[in-house]
C-alpha cells in the first residue's frame, strides 16, 4: 500500500523503493514514542494511518527536494509496455499521462488526499486520520481535486488544447 | 442520490448499484469517473515487482543494522560519559590527597613620620599682599592710535 502511495510521487521504481523503505524505518524509529499516542485511537487503523502519513511527507519533500516533476514510473511503465499502439490507444495512453501529471500539479493537500483515496484505496475516514484532518474535509479536497482533473482534461479535449 | 455522493463513490473500488444507475443518466458523473479512471495508476510493472521483492527483508535487515549503529555509538558515547567524570572524581581525590604547601607570611612595619608642612601663619604676615592693583589698565589700544 505504501508502495502504491509513493510510486505516484517517485521517478522510478527504484526510487519508490526507497521512499517506501525510508517510511518503514521512520516508522519504526518514532513507534516508541507515537505508540501511546496511536494506542488510544481506534484499533487496526493507526499504524496503517501512521506510516502513511510518513509516505505522504516523505513523498512531499521528495517532489521538493528534486524541484521538479522527471519522468514518473507511469510514463516509463507506459514505454515498457511496448508493442504496437492503435491511434485509439496512443491518444489513450497520452490522456492517462497528462492526467496524471495534472494530478502531480494539484495542491499539495489535494494530491495527498487524492493519491491516499485513489492509490492506496483508503476510506475517507482513513486519509482525513493519515493527514490529521476532518473526514468532511478530506472529501472537500477530494472534490476539489476531481473539479481540477476535471477542468484540465476539459482543456485538453478541446481543440488545440494539447500541448 | 446526488452528484457530489456519487463523485465519493466512485472513487471507492467497486461503487453501489445506485451510483451505477445514476452514472448512467448523468453526463456530469460520467465525466468524473472518465477522469478518475485517466488518473488511476496501472497495475505493478514488472520492474516496480522486481523492485518489491524482498524490499520487507532489506528494510528488516536496515533497521537492525541502523540499530547496531545507534546502539554502538551509545555504548561509545557512555563509555566516553562515564571515564570522563572518572578522570574528574579522580583528579578532585588526588587533589585532595596532595600534601599543600606551607605559605609563610612575612611581615614588616613601615614607621612614618609626619608630613613637614610650611608655616602660613609666618607668610601672612607680611604687608600689603592685596590682589588689587589700581593703576592696572586693561583696555586695548585705539585703533586710531600708534602704528595702526
Amino acid at each position: 500500500m505504501v508502495f502504491r502511495v509513493v510510486r505516484r510521487f517517485a521517478t522510478s521504481a527504484e526510487d519508490a523503493r526507497d521512499l517506501t523503505q525510508r517510511a518503514f524505518l521512520q516508522a519504526f524509529e518514532h513507534a516508541e514514542r507515537a505508540a501511546p499516542k496511536l494506542s488510544a485511537d481506534e484499533v487496526g487503523a493507526p499504524f496503517k494511518a501512521w506510516v502513511l502519513r510518513i509516505a505522504v511527507n516523505l513523498a512531499k519533500n521528495h517532489v521538493r527536494d528534486s524541484g521538479r516533476w522527471l519522468s514518473s514510473p507511469v510514463e516509463n511503465l507506459d514505454r515498457e509496455r511496448g508493442g504496437s499502439p492503435t491511434q485509439e490507444a496512443f491518444e489513450r495512453a497520452e490522456a492517462e499521462l497528462l492526467t496524471r501529471r495534472a494530478v502531480l500539479e494539484l495542491p499539495t493537500r489535494q494530491r495527498e488526499v487524492f493519491a491516499l483515496r485513489i492509490d492506496a484505496g483508503l476510506s475517507f475516514a482513513e486519509v482525513a486520520q493519515a493527514l490529521g484532518i476532518s473526514e468532511g474535509n478530506a472529501k472537500s479536497h477530494f472534490h476539489y481535486a476531481v473539479k481540477r482533473l476535471k477542468e484540465e482534461v476539459a482543456k485538453l479535449s478541446s481543440p488545440g488544447g494539447r500541448s | 442520490m446526488n452528484c457530489e455522493a456519487v463523485e465519493l463513490e466512485l472513487s471507492d473500488a467497486a461503487p453501489s448499484l445506485e451510483a451505477r444507475a445514476h452514472l448512467e443518466g448523468c453526463a456530469s458523473c460520467t465525466e468524473t469517473a472518465k477522469v478518475l479512471g485517466l488518473a488511476s495508476l496501472p497495475p505493478l510493472s514488472q520492474s516496480e515487482r522486481l523492485a518489491l521483492t524482498g524490499l520487507a527483508s532489506s528494510t528488516q535487515k536496515e533497521w537492525r543494522s541502523s540499530r547496531v549503529r545507534v546502539g554502538a555509538v551509545r555504548r561509545v558515547a557512555s563509555l566516553a560519559l562515564a571515564a570522563g567524570v572518572g578522570a574528574l572524581l579522580a583528579s578532585g581525590l588526588v587533589l585532595k590527597l596532595m600534601p599543600k604547601p606551607e605559605t609563610r607570611v612575612e611581615t614588616k612595619v613601615v614607621t612614618m613620620s609626619a608630613l613637614e608642612l610650611p608655616n602660613f601663619e609666618v607668610v601672612s604676615d607680611e604687608p600689603n599682599l592685596s590682589d588689587d592693583e589700581v593703576f592696572f589698565d586693561v583696555g586695548w589700544p585705539s585703533p586710531t592710535e600708534g602704528d595702526l
